[in-house]
């Protein structure tokens, strides 16, 4: 080769690798903008915003047990009871609310330190105490039976423990597994027939030699039924109206059991990171909140997918916890700071994108108040009555699905 | 003068070429030695060691023009085209692959974050 062409080629390979940089990140902003995302506009305008906390007090989420005239109140780790918000601030002695639940007759069951000690309390819905016990450590929301039956699962570092408490605070039962527990913590679920659903790390199960994870189902009576494992610690279980098992495993993968413990389907988002979020609409719809919406139908098939604008020139993402609401519309939280109502249909029905600066989450009362952190809004729907239309499957947080 | 080229010559202007890649990180580390951060500074600039020189090895392929180019000049004035054509392959090389390098921790990073 001639030294002046190698010269020619030597400047322009050098000019390549000088701007190849530019071009890449060039290639890379057109090919994220191009992808497809719901920059569409919304339907409709989004409700009023009111700033801050509803004032006076508006009853929390955990408020089906208005029907027996009671309502709840709640504030940062207080919690109060009673029918008139002006008595709202006339809050349980004693103990600092973490998680807690409500009965279908209006009994209140709560998880915090109460005097000190770490303690489930159950109080009648006039706010007196019916019975207290310690327990060992507070570290997710416990589950509902219908019967009155209190499902609390302990996790600790090398053992499980899920004790089932009488409606009188007696313990039925206890089921203990000891094993590597795979840190974190996955509340219980239960289905229509009363079988609880749990997520542990236990001694042997099929294809597993050492670190063994497992979502189990144990009865009503306290007997083990099936096991089946899972790569990992899911990061949500949930119970359809059919009795399905839906499980998230991190990161973006859905897995659906029937009763029996049968995987019906799985199925992967575009997610490599996150937790993932799982609910149902009372249609059997299951959405996935996982980096994007998902909508899929009963056979684990994608209806639609719900994209935030930014979702990928900006990583914008949906948060794990959503809710829905009657009408199906699906109340959604992005890490942009964001709050999306989603149609049924996947369409975007309205978008707020300047609420007051606060952490993240939704709450969907029955009644149709949605609050976040930093603002609340007057919807025309409220929470779902069927299906699990949100983490803990409904305005009472019971964790608990209906029979049919 | 009569301009000389030689196998001899490429050979020298190869290893030229890659010595010379060291120059400028030299040159750097001699700059800090004389002139050490302090205070606040100097926790960064040790967390910035590590930093500039993985940031080097990516972009070798162009920090090599600060080199190769102006040897190769100084030779082909001096009439040894052996050494230049030495010289000037392993900038080639060397701008190749760090398009190459750079194409593939893109196409790795694409897959990631999609």
């Amino acid at each position: 080769m001639r030294l002046e062409t190698l010269f020619v080629v030597y400047l322009i390979s050098t000019a390549a690798a000088i701007l190849s940089p530019f071009a890449l990140r060039a290639v890379d902003t057109g090919w994220r903008q191009a992808m497809h995302v719901n920059s569409e506009a919304a339907l409709e305008p989004a409700p009023e915003m009111h700033p801050g906390w509803p004032q006076p007090l508006q009853p929390i989420a955990v408020c089906a047990a208005e029907a027996t005239g009671a309502k709840y109140y709640y504030d940062g780790g207080d919690f109060s009871v009673g029918g008139d918000p002006s008595d709202c601030r006339s809050f349980l002695p004693n103990i600092k609310v973490l998680y807690s639940a409500v009965g279908e007759d209006g009994t209140l069951y709560m998880e915090g330190p109460r005097d000190g000690e770490n303690s489930l309390s159950v109080y009648s819905r006039t706010g007196e105490l019916k019975w207290t016990v310690p327990i060992d450590d507070i570290n997710m929301p416990l589950a509902l039976g219908r019967d009155g039956t209190v499902y609390l699962l302990a996790s600790l570092r090398d053992s499980s423990t899920l004790t089932a408490y009488n409606a009188d605070g007696s313990v039925r039962w206890r089921v203990t597994n000891e094993a590597e527990q795979w840190g974190g913590w996955v509340p219980p679920a239960i289905g229509p027939d009363g079988t609880v659903y749990i997520f542990s790390g236990v001694q042997s199960i099929d294809d597993c030699r050492r670190l063994c994870a497992a979502i189990l189902a144990i009865s009503p009576q306290g007997q083990e039924r099936w096991r089946v494992p899972v790569l990992r610690r899911p990061s949500t279980l949930a119970v359809d109206a059919d009795g399905r098992v839906l499980v998230s495993v991190p990161s973006g993968n859905l897995i659906a059991f029937d009763s029996q413990g049968h995987q019906l389907w799985s199925f992967r988002s575009e997610d490599k990171f996150g937790q993932g979020g799982v609910a149902v609409a009372g249609d059997g719809t299951v959405y996935f909140a996982s980096r994007f919406l998902y909508a899929l139908d009963r056979r684990g098939r994608t209806k639609w997918v719900f994209r935030p604008d930014a979702a990928y020139t900006g990583d914008e993402r949906l948060e794990d916890e959503f809710a829905i609401a009657e009408d199906g519309t699906v109340y959604a939280f992005s890490t942009h700071h964001k709050l999306f109502a989603i149609t049924a249909t996947g369409h975007k029905k309205w978008l707020v994108d300047d609420l007051p600066p606060g952490q993240s989450g939704v709450e969907l009362s029955r009644k149709g108040i949605l609050r976040t952190p930093s603002a609340w809004f007057s919807v025309s729907s409220g929470l779902a009555n069927r299906g699990w239309p949100s983490a803990n499957r409904d305005g009472r947080n019971s964790r608990s699905q209906e029979a049919r | 003068m009569k301009p000389t080229s030689s196998p001899q010559q490429v050979t020298l202007g190869v290893a030229l070429g890659i010595l010379l890649q060291a120059v400028p990180p030299l040159l750097i580390l001699w700059y800090s030695e004389l002139h050490p951060p302090t205070g606040e500074a100097a926790g960064w600039a040790g967390l910035g060691v590590p930093v500039f020189f993985a940031a080097g090895i990516f972009s070798v392929g162009m920090w090599q023009a600060l080199t190769i180019l102006p040897a190769a000049l100084l030779f082909l004035s001096a009439g040894k085209h052996g050494v230049v054509r030495g010289l000037l392959r392993v900038g080639t090389f060397l701008a190749l692959g760090n398009i190459a390098v750079l194409v593939w921790l893109y196409t790795i990073m694409h897959r990631v974050s999609f």
